[in-house]
């Protein structure tokens, strides 16, 4: 393990990023799907 | 960056380790951060020239009124995939390969945190790409949409469409995965000492884009995908038919399609914000303002999407927020400008290529902003929309802009990446004829647009005959000024004089001061020692 500036766990902080993704990508076609009803 | 000249273990020793495979596998199967670069590099250029050609196609019909070489429906095939070509093929993949040669060495990492994953990121690219040009020969011939997609066009549009709506959705996940890669790397894997904000402005300027690609291209993929259920699972999201609204598709799009000029624009401010310190030989002036404006500038991009829509329909209080907050973001532009500016006043400057496209993206991409703010104002739009105009904005903003940026830095860092050292004198003819080239092309455009002519057409009326001639010949010009840059860079690569270990004395961020010239294999295994 390379020492850094800040200790985090690189997966953790994907696992984060990969969330937000898949809110913004099934939450734009939920939100339209359920005002379309 | 106050990063010391401290002695580390990129001079005394090669990192390689003896271990660096060869042949095609090496390619195929690369977790190597700086071979990933290459590649990405490579494929952009390769992009360009094939966007280009189909530049030149639309050119080349647009020379005289009437049609003279292609039908209209080809004609807007060729208006569509040349836009999505270009902006996602060729300037975004260009400024991820900057990002993965340079952010590792710049923060003093080994490598990308997640280097399988960016391989996969780039090899995603190619198939895209290759479902984009077979569009071209399905039935009924490319989807002549306009590269935005419009419903209810898009969702009428022939078979083509599928094929552009799954590379589209290719290209978004390979976008996702670098930025993803890109935000981790850059949080997580910063060398001790090296703060957030001693990062060099690159580093800066790709963490912000970053966060606005896994913000706003899962939007698209959303767009695109309720196109493809609207098409063939009976879905009526834009049909006004079914309940559904076309406007909505707009107004999805555009809350991509703004920050993505930004996606496109803010790695290219830090690609400039590396040159011009470096050639006029001062640090960057106002380096904590340009991260702030950076920031304020990609915030801002989520709030004003719908200024590329004026003419949709609107209430009239809309527009004016709209015209506001677009008009605001001049103030963190002009932040970003005046220290470019700034840098340079009073520095020991020289005009080296690199520089030179930098100032020429300086004044060409300040001459764009000028003209978005232009078309900001909801009274002129309604005039200009859709009319040449805008075409002539939005071409300085991504190609003198983005494309000037990126051959400031391929320039720039040519030495570093192979060793060697390009041919100045023919890279001044590329700047010179690229920027003489590239205002012909361009700039009689506003004309034909404040004139009234339409974009998108491929016929168009007498009196527009003589600006679209000259503007014509400038994109023959400006094509075929480009081959001498693949000239440069072979020359380069094959036979360019062996470079220094920092050919240029300005240049103060860690791939500079603590890596050797051509940079190894391997870099930063053990961190650098900062202070």
């Amino acid at each position: 393990m390379v020492p850094a500036e800040v200790k985090r766990n690189n997966r953790r902080t994907a696992t984060v990023l990969w969330l937000i993704v898949a809110g913004f990508f099934f939450g734009v076609m939920i939100k339209y799907y359920l005002l379309a009803r | 960056m106050d990063a010391a000249h401290a002695p580390t273990h990129g001079h005394a020793h090669d990192d390689d380790h003896g271990h660096k495979p060869s042949g095609i596998m090496r390619w195929v199967k690369s977790t190597n951060h700086k071979d990933i670069g290459t590649m990405y590099l490579w494929f952009s250029f390769t992009m360009f020239l094939v966007g280009g050609v189909m530049a030149l196609t639309i050119r080349s019909e647009l020379f005289q009124p009437g049609l003279q070489i292609v039908q209209p429906d080809f004609f807007n095939s060729m208006t569509t995939y040349h836009g999505l070509i270009m902006v996602f093929g060729a300037i975004m993949p260009a400024f991820v390969g900057f990002a993965n040669w340079l952010i590792p060495m710049q923060i003093g990492a080994p490598d990308m945190a997640f280097p399988r994953m960016n391989n996969l990121s780039f090899w995603l690219l190619p198939p895209a790409a290759l479902l984009l040009i077979a569009a071209q020969f399905m039935p009924g011939g490319g989807a002549g949409v306009g590269w935005t997609m419009y419903a209810p066009l898009s969702t009428q549009a022939g078979p083509a469409m599928d094929l552009t709506i799954f590379a589209v959705h290719i290209l978004g996940i390979s976008s996702i995965m670098g930025s993803i890669n890109i935000i981790t790397t850059i949080l997580n894997m910063r060398a001790p000492g090296m703060t957030l904000m001693k990062m060099p402005l690159f580093c800066w300027t790709w963490l912000i884009t970053a966060y606005l690609l896994v913000a706003v291209m899962p939007v698209l993929a959303g767009a695109v995908t309720m196109t493809l259920t609207d098409r063939h699972f009976g879905t009526h999201f834009f049909n006004a038919a079914g309940g559904g609204d076309p406007v909505l598709y707009q107004h999805i799009f555009w809350f991509f399609g703004h920050p993505e000029v930004y996606i496109i624009a803010i790695p290219a401010f830090g690609v400039v914000s590396q040159v011009i310190p470096a050639f006029s030989r001062k640090p960057l002036f106002g380096y904590a303002s340009m991260v702030y404006a950076t920031a304020s500038i990609a915030i801002l991009s989520f709030m004003v999407w719908a200024h590329h829509m004026y003419t949709a329909g609107m209430p009239v209080e809309a527009q004016l927020y709209f015209m506001y907050a677009t008009t605001l973001i001049a103030v963190p532009t002009g932040v970003k400008v005046f220290n470019w500016v700034a840098t340079m006043w009073k520095g020991s400057m020289t005009f080296e290529t690199p520089m030179l496209f930098a100032i020429g993206f300086l004044f060409l991409f300040t001459l764009g902003g000028f003209t978005g703010l232009v078309l900001s104002i909801v009274p002129v739009d309604v005039q200009l929309h859709d009319t040449y105009y805008v075409v002539a904005h939005f071409h300085y903003v991504m190609v003198a802009g983005a494309l000037f940026s990126a051959f400031a830095g391929i320039y720039f860092w040519l030495p570093k990446w192979t060793g060697r050292m390009y041919d100045e004198t023919l890279g001044k003819w590329h700047f010179w004829l690229s920027l003489v080239f590239f205002n012909v092309t361009f700039f009689v455009q506003h004309f034909l647009g404040l004139a009234g002519m339409p974009r998108r057409i491929p016929d168009y009326a007498v009196q527009f005959t003589e600006f679209n001639m000259i503007s014509s010949i400038g994109a023959w010009g400006f094509g075929l000024s480009q081959l001498l840059f693949l000239y440069i860079v072979i020359k380069c690569i094959r036979s360019g004089e062996k470079a220094p270990d920092k050919p240029w004395e300005g240049a103060d961020s860690l791939e500079w001061t603590h890596l050797p010239t051509p940079a190894p294999w391997h870099s930063f295994e053990k961190p650098p020692v900062l202070k």
